[in-house]
């Protein structure tokens, strides 16, 4: 983990190759005028669709870009929803084991709403924008997840999330 | 010399993640990647998104490359 102190002062992203220390992440995220921290951890199961006895995932990224789109993520999130303090999404790449974490996003801000929705935010948007991929091994055996998503552009995959999640946003979308 | 970057299942099929060709037209750089890599490559490329410096390429024009240039085939994603 980098020290916060290399952070931007209100966002922690990361993308590393060493496991994720999830509870210094949610800690650092907390601020004294925040109310709340929602954390997701996303976690190597020992199975995926139609697959069982996956033993560990190989993540890599086209990491020129990969940091990037997380850091347009949370400027989205920042922008939306004002209230919100700090923003960490930290993934890890190279192999992560079964159990062991591949992705934390934790959001603070001044009440629960607003840290609930910037966090779900940041970590579905992330899924449709940044280039990552895994591949997933069961032993030797390997074999590429069948639900991936077409990469979109950051704003695109943000404006798609706002219009199916217009009663998370600051002030509900009326048409 | 154009930089290809292959990445998840593009990389497996080609067996590389960086290849170097010679093209002047992005149709002609994924001609020739196709013809060299084989039918498991061909199917991935054909639902893969095709980045040009960064960008996404338009699909509906042909894109001049330029030496140095880098293109880069993105598979569908899946981070998290």
């Amino acid at each position: 983990m980098r020290d916060a102190a290399d952070s931007v002062e209100d966002r922690w992203i990361g993308i590393q190759e060493a496991p994720l220390a999830v509870d210094e992440v949610a800690a650092w995220v907390a601020t004294p005028s925040c109310g709340a921290v929602s954390t997701f951890v996303g976690i190597i199961r020992d199975h995926s669709e139609g697959r069982e006895g996956v033993t560990h995932i190989d993540y890599e990224t086209y990491s020129e870009y990969a940091e990037r789109r997380l850091n347009e993520v949370a400027d989205i999130a920042f922008s939306t929803w004002p209230d919100v303090g700090r923003i960490a999404i930290v993934h890890r790449i190279g192999r992560v084991p079964v159990g062991e974490s591949a992705v934390v996003c934790s959001v603070s801000a001044s009440h629960r709403r607003e840290a609930i929705a910037a966090m779900t935010f940041s970590i579905d948007v992330l899924k449709k924008c940044a280039p990552i991929w895994k591949t997933e091994f069961a032993g030797v055996a390997r074999a590429w997840p069948d639900n991936g998503s077409t990469i979109l552009a950051t704003a695109e995959a943000a404006s798609a999330w706002f219009a199916e999640n217009s009663g998370l946003m600051p002030h509900p979308v009326t048409s | 010399m154009i930089t290809l970057l292959l990445f998840g299942q593009a990389r497996s099929a080609a067996g590389a993640g960086t290849v170097e060709l010679d093209a002047v037209t992005l149709s002609n750089l994924l001609d020739q990647a196709r013809a060299r890599f084989g039918p498991d490559f061909q199917e991935i490329s054909a639902c893969s998104a095709i980045w040009v410096n960064g960008e996404q390429a338009p699909t509906n024009q042909e894109v001049r490359l330029s030496h140095g240039d880098e293109v880069a085939l993105l598979p569908p994603i899946a981070g998290g």
